[in-house]
């Protein structure tokens, strides 16, 4: 039972700590949450939401486990395997596609395997063993991507302001009045090209890969095509616009000072 | 070429790059539910609404860019079957004109800060 408190309390927080699944996807979130994130965030609602779907379905097979332990009787136990073949083909199908990415699921083989059962081992544990920490772990990467936005935009944020404190600290005076101006247009540029890149791109990936490649409208796969498109959008003008940024920054910077 | 202040030249850009999205944030936070309804049995709008339907702000704008994206090109979307003509025909052209401007100068600024980027980098 020990483990089942756990999961709910993963589920009710699910707040984000430096626990091993935030190590273990730690170069997957850092490069989500940087740039990337603008592009992402405008689309990663969905994502986050497909995520909870897996997480409804965890959820449905451990009540399934939990509710044939509590009958046991032997004419259960075939409505028991029906329902829970149909759980698993449900989760495969879930897992069988990109958007699952985050969830900690993917290329383990088989469903069974994955989630560490096996109707035996339930049986004597009680559990479902490894199962907890995969629950809350969707839980968490749902939460993270739909806050994916918000917490780039504070980090890039942040991360302004400490490199004109540390100017400002460090430096001569006009090297902290250069920084308040360079850094500032660099957020600035960063986030307007960012955003507008990630715009850009998740409208012509949702749209090339309906119109192209026929994926249905709508579904999954468009959401797929609309995340990349918009990271890789993202990613792309977020960096230019930075740069850009910085070149205003230098520039009004020059004008004001001379 | 290097008489113009390339500081300058990426204010031109960025400036307008982020009025435009400030501009496209309103117009999708009022009036996207309104685009939706007059384009009933689009397949890729109605699909796009799916999506992002709770996404907020953002998915607003998203789907706000793909009923722009629909405006400017409908011909390729109509080769899926995923728009109905008659209701992209039918949309009000004022509108119309806001919209597929609004995306013409949002390209134009990200090639504009694409070649930018490749002449003074």
């Amino acid at each position: 039972m020990a483990k089942a408190a756990q999961v709910h309390a993963g589920l009710l927080t699910s707040g984000v700590d430096a626990d091993d699944f935030f190590l273990e996807h730690f170069d997957l979130l850092q490069s989500v949450l940087a740039n990337a994130s603008m592009g992402v965030g405008a689309v990663g609602e969905g994502w986050s939401r497909h995520l909870q779907n897996i997480k409804d379905t965890l959820e449905e097979i451990e009540k399934l486990h939990r509710d044939y332990l509590g009958s046991g009787t032997l004419s259960a136990r075939d409505a028991f395997y029906a329902k829970r073949t149909a759980l698993f083909m449900k989760l495969e199908k879930q897992l069988g596609n990109f958007a699952a990415y985050g969830s900690g699921l993917r290329n383990q083989g088989k469903v069974k395997q994955a989630l560490g059962i096996s109707t035996r081992s339930y049986l004597h544990s009680g559990e479902i063993a490894g199962y907890a920490d995969k629950v809350s772990g969707v839980a968490k990467a749902s939460n993270l991507v739909k806050k994916g936005t918000y917490i780039g935009t504070a980090l890039d944020v942040a991360a302004t302001g400490l490199s004109i404190h540390k100017a400002c600290t460090m430096g001569r005076e006009d090297q902290c009045r250069r920084a308040k101006y360079v850094e500032s247009s660099a957020l600035i540029g960063g986030l307007g090209g960012g955003s507008l890149g990630g715009y850009a791109g998740g409208m012509a990936g949702a749209g090339a890969c309906v119109v192209v490649l026929g994926v249905t409208t709508g579904g999954p796969g468009a959401l797929v095509c609309a995340v990349v498109g918009g990271a890789v959008g993202g990613k792309i003008f977020g960096d230019i616009g930075s740069w850009g940024g910085e070149m205003v920054g230098d520039f009004l910077y020059r004008e004001v000072s001379e | 070429m290097n008489a113009v202040e390339p500081g300058l030249i990426a204010l031109l850009i960025l400036a307008p790059i982020v009025l435009s999205m400030i501009v496209l944030c309103y117009i999708a936070h009022k009036y996207t539910e309104h685009f939706e309804s007059l384009l009933p049995n689009c397949t890729y709008v109605a699909g796009n609404k799916k999506i992002f339907q709770h996404a907020g702000l953002l998915g607003k704008v998203m789907r706000t860019g793909s009923i722009s994206l629909v405006l400017a090109i409908p011909s390729i979307f109509l080769r899926r079957g995923l728009i109905d003509l008659n209701e992209v025909k039918r949309f009000p052209p004022n509108m119309r004109r806001l919209l597929v401007s609004m995306l013409a100068i949002q390209m134009v600024l990200l090639i504009a800060l694409t070649i930018f980027h490749y002449v003074y980098r």
